[in-house]
């Protein structure tokens, strides 16, 4: 199926070659992710589903969760979390996957980067699709505040791609980050409103919301495709804020250091 | 100065700091972080200024470690030289060396849009060249076998036709013919050299062939210890790298 997507390399458009490199990267990157395996693709799907079908298990038939539609409420939230996660972890390999390429031709480096979140997005993107399915399903029909998600993917991209750039740096100086950030992500997970609601984590440790860049982002998706109402503009602002800064942060880092990445990798 | 430089080395050279024990772990950083540090510094490249010009065929010699791949690295922009070196280019430079390049589980048509693309190529040029790289390449059956079933000769075909279908200005041949038993390859390079395909662009070689060097180079670089031993005539570049090698040897048999 994926080879079928992208058996086609060729096409008659004259496009911008960078755009087209970070589109190509991305695809590549993605069909080696799922390529190999025989059932390809529909690990994109599968994987998150189980997942929330173990957690869902856990919170409503051993502790009894008060949350209408749970499943979809939870699904919501674990959707835009695997989507931080998975696109961090990959962050730190780019530039030893990509070590074949720098070593040999001088290129911008930072189109790993966009290729590598892009390739992330799309198998986020079935998924959104999965959850889409089963939210008609129960009758739970997005309005016009679903307007909001694409901003908020927007928003979403911007402080994932500052993370990677951060944590990509750092693992040329100090490869314990791997394991240190495998920490890291499961600690955030379990104190973000994904299991839980925002009010539970706000009424025991408010700050917990504001420490992670994640947890306002999952509340104003969730708002958008879940609960259809408009955003929580206090939580958003936020969110924005911290987003531009760690981009910011990671750009400034990326090209103070990853002149060196190949020498020490 | 003149405009006529395809590559300027200026000023280069390259400390590379290697801790006696390395610290890039948790544990180590722990136990280490009051001890005194204590590095071992290795000279790879001391002082270089030379210019290539375009269309010139640039060798470069020298005994292993004497610096000739961390120089090519250097230029291709890999990795640093030492605060106050630099090296300007003035084209798109590739680095050919053998067997590497490649994405080894993807398709030769896949690695050669890949590395079009990241040579600064559309993909429409990349499909208008398809032909004539796999054409030139000898690759017609293969076109869609991963590279990792490829021996180490179709792989330096496929690089070499690449590199030379996506008009690269500027190549970096790291050992590049050195070795490989591919017959067709032999014939293809010598044809290349032979033949007006290279007009106008610069190729810097770094070989052991002596004899492949004194033939196609126009000027040779003779590294020692990561110094310009000598810069200029071939022959005479050759003569100083055997005399060096003749006395080590002598000094190495007295031991």
């Amino acid at each position: 199926m994926i080879n079928k997507v992208f058996g086609k390399l060729y096409t008659k458009v004259d496009g911008n070659p960078r755009l087209e490199r970070v589109w190509l990267l991305s695809k590549i990157d993605f069909k080696k992710r799922y390529n190999d395996t025989t059932l390809g693709l529909i690990w994109a799907v599968v994987n998150p589903l189980f997942r929330a079908g173990i957690y869902y298990f856990a919170f409503t038939v051993i502790r009894d969760s008060n949350v209408d539609n749970f499943a979809l409420y939870l699904l919501s939230g674990l959707l835009t979390w695997l989507f931080f996660s998975q696109s961090s972890k990959q962050s730190m390999i780019i530039f030893k996957r990509s070590k074949y390429l720098i070593e040999n031709i001088r290129f911008k480096q930072l189109d790993l980067f966009y290729s590598s979140l892009l390739s992330t997005f799309y198998g986020f993107l079935f998924s959104v699709l999965a959850y889409f399915v089963l939210s008609l399903s129960v009758n739970i029909i997005p309005t016009i505040s679903l307007l909001y998600l694409p901003f908020w993917l927007l928003i979403l991209a911007v402080t994932i791609l500052g993370v990677n750039l951060i944590l990509a740096t750092i693992s040329i100086f100090f490869t314990d980050i791997n394991q240190l950030w495998d920490l890291i992500i499961m600690a955030g997970f379990w104190t973000s409103p994904i299991l839980f609601t925002a009010e539970d984590i706000s009424n025991t440790a408010p700050w917990l919301l504001y420490v992670n860049p994640i947890s306002g982002l999952i509340i104003n998706i969730r708002n958008a495709i879940f609960y259809n109402i408009p955003p929580d503009w206090s939580m958003g602002l936020f969110n924005i804020s911290y987003s531009v800064l760690l981009l910011l942060i990671g750009l400034v880092l990326f090209k103070k250091y990853s002149y060196s990445a190949i020498e020490k990798i | 100065m003149n405009n006529n430089y395809t590559i300027r080395v200026i000023n280069v050279s390259k400390t590379f700091k290697v801790a006696s024990e390395k610290i890039t772990t948790l544990k180590s950083l722990i136990f280490k972080i009051f001890a005194k540090r204590s590095y071992r510094t290795i000279q790879a490249l001391s002082n270089l200024e030379f210019n290539v010009t375009k269309g010139e065929i640039f060798g470069i010699i020298g005994r292993n470690g004497s610096g000739k791949s961390t120089l090519l690295k250097i230029i291709l922009g890999a990795i640093p030289p030492n605060k106050g070196g630099e090296v300007l280019l003035n084209g798109k430079i590739i680095r050919l060396s053998l067997g590497i390049g490649f994405d080894q589980t993807l398709t030769a048509r896949e690695n050669i849009y890949l590395n079009g693309s990241i040579l600064g190529l559309s993909m429409k040029q990349i499909g208008l060249k398809f032909k004539s790289i796999i054409e030139f390449a000898e690759l017609e059956k293969f076109t869609d076998t991963k590279i990792k079933y490829y021996s180490t000769g179709m792989r330096s075909r496929l690089a070499f036709s690449i590199a030379l279908n996506a008009e690269a200005d500027i190549f970096l041949l790291d050992e590049f013919f050195g070795g490989v038993g591919d017959l067709i390859f032999k014939k293809k390079s010598a044809e290349v050299f032979n033949s007006t395909i290279l007009k106008g662009r610069t190729i810097v070689l770094v070989s052991h062939q002596l004899a492949d060097i004194s033939k196609y180079c126009d000027r040779v670089l003779y590294l020692k210890e990561g110094q310009m031993a000598f810069l200029g005539d071939p022959k005479q570049a050759i003569e100083m790298y055997k005399a060096e090698n003749n006395t080590r040897q002598k000094t190495n048999k007295k031991n």
